[in-house]
């Protein structure tokens, strides 16, 4: 489509025409960006859960073992490579759109994603297809009979039985979440989600407001992922030393959490044991750490 | 008294004990003056054609004063120390006490906590958009930390049945009064 005589009265709606059609094609483009971004996202999401809560738990050696790639050290190395990739990505994307013109940045990106998107599926199938463990059949506790269900879909609208089905689906799954020992903790953490008291875009946008320099507020974002990294090692350590009690402390009013994690933990329960209150006491001590940082910070 | 040697004996039984964090927590809690000074720092006044050389000379200078920089950017920096820390050991706790079915469910049920908090926190800065009410956004985000700690301590004290070790302090008190 070509624009002519842009100055002529009579092809004014013929321009306006193109230009509302550009716009459109535009914004629909956009729409599809968009979309596919939030299929990314979901698919990610869906991904690191696998990864993180499946896969992990399955190949990390029992925490028993000394000198050996555990839980602990398996979950710390993997945060540390998501957090230097977090870290690094941003300056490095940066230093290429610089470095280089914008279609070749683009192609970069696009190359760099379909490798991504190549690569990653084999690597998994490879570990997968060495594991025992990973291709073991599971049975999820989660997920409730449907018999009932499908007669009473039937009874029902379609779509507003599919509905409801999804609304009981839900319904069930938090259920069995407050269910298990460990909601308080999980929920805690998701918790803190809710503050806006990070090197995110509302704080860095109120920090500019507030007469901070872009250049200052850089290198206090680069300091503080550092200190990020720095927690892969911190943690580690203090859940290993705050993991060893004395036999005393061991409180008999607590007995009924230890009994419902009785069938959950290893052979060896003394040491399963001391992994737990290693990981309590660590976690309580990082959130106050976090909690009175924060009192000095607001 | 050598205070010195006191003080020296006071770090070796914190760290012989393990206290670690709490050492760090008194530590890190000294320059609250510092903060009520850093909240109360009001942002600088939106640019004006009736400015005099005045303003132009103090809107030129390099943004709120150095110590506030300082205080803000290293307290809430170690604060990210404990965030991933927290973090690291929820993760390791949830991979440990819930059952291997449930594992990618209840994960599933977490993230949509998470996204549902999340999404309040932008409502959140949706309401209180302008500058100024930054402040109130500050202080629920740290009553939101409050309140996750509280939590989380409450599931220690059920599963250890303490939080401090309130005999230990006791003996070091003694200790101490008697040195």
């Amino acid at each position: 489509m070509a624009l002519v005589n842009a100055g002529d009265d009579s092809d004014f709606s013929t321009k306006f025409i193109f230009l509302t059609s550009s716009s459109m094609q535009r914004h629909l483009v956009f729409a599809a960006i968009v979309l596919i971004g939030i299929v990314e996202r979901l698919s990610g999401i869906a991904n690191t859960l696998t990864m993180e809560r499946d896969w992990v738990p399955a190949l990390a050696e029992p925490a028993s073992r000394r000198n050996a790639y555990t839980l602990t050290r398996l979950n710390a190395t993997m945060r540390r490579i998501d957090l230097i990739c977090k870290l690094f990505a941003p300056l490095a994307i940066s230093a290429i759109i610089e470095a280089f013109s914008s279609p070749i940045s683009v192609l970069f990106l696009a190359v760099s994603s379909i490798l991504g998107v190549i690569v990653e599926p084999q690597l998994a199938f490879r570990v997968w297809s060495r594991s025992k463990k990973l291709q073991a059949r599971k049975v999820g506790q989660f997920t409730a009979s449907t018999g009932s269900r499908s007669k009473h879909a039937a009874s029902w609208w379609r779509l507003h039985g599919y509905l409801w089905q999804f609304l009981r689906a839900q319904k069930r799954q938090a259920q069995a979440y407050f269910s298990t020992t460990v909601w308080l903790p999980s929920l805690s953490l998701t918790l803190l989600h809710f503050s806006a008291l990070s090197y995110a875009a509302t704080f860095v946008t109120w920090l500019l407001g507030s007469g901070f320099s872009l250049l200052v507020i850089t290198i206090a974002r680069t300091i503080g992922s550092c200190v990020e990294v720095s927690s892969t090692f911190v943690a580690p350590f203090g859940i290993d030393r705050l993991a060893h009690t004395k036999e005393e402390e061991i409180d008999s009013r607590n007995e009924i959490i230890w009994q419902s994690t009785q069938g959950l933990l290893n052979s060896n329960v003394t040491s399963e044991r001391e992994h737990i209150t290693g990981l309590a006491r660590s976690g309580l001590w990082s959130v106050f750490l976090q909690l009175s940082c924060l009192v000095c910070s607001a | 008294m050598d205070f010195g040697a006191s003080s020296y004996s006071l770090v070796v039984w914190y760290v012989q004990h393990k206290f670690i964090f709490p050492l760090v927590l008194i530590v890190a809690q000294v320059p609250v003056v510092f903060a009520i000074f850093s909240i109360s720092y009001p942002p600088p006044p939106p640019t004006s054609t009736n400015d005099t050389t005045l303003d132009l000379i103090l809107r030129s200078l390099p943004g709120p004063s150095l110590p506030t920089a300082i205080v803000l950017f290293t307290f809430l920096s170690i604060s990210r120390l404990g965030l991933w820390s927290f973090d690291l050991c929820v993760q390791e706790l949830d991979q440990v006490l819930v059952p291997t079915g449930q594992q990618a469910a209840f994960a599933g049920t977490e993230t949509a906590f998470a996204s549902l908090f999340e999404l309040g926190q932008w409502v959140l800065v949706a309401v209180l958009s302008s500058p100024d009410q930054f402040v109130w956004v500050a202080v629920l985000s740290l009553a939101a930390v409050a309140l996750s700690a509280a939590m989380f301590a409450g599931w220690h004290l059920r599963l250890r049945g303490h939080l401090v070790h309130w005999d230990r302090m006791g003996r070091l008190c003694s200790g101490w009064g008697k040195k």
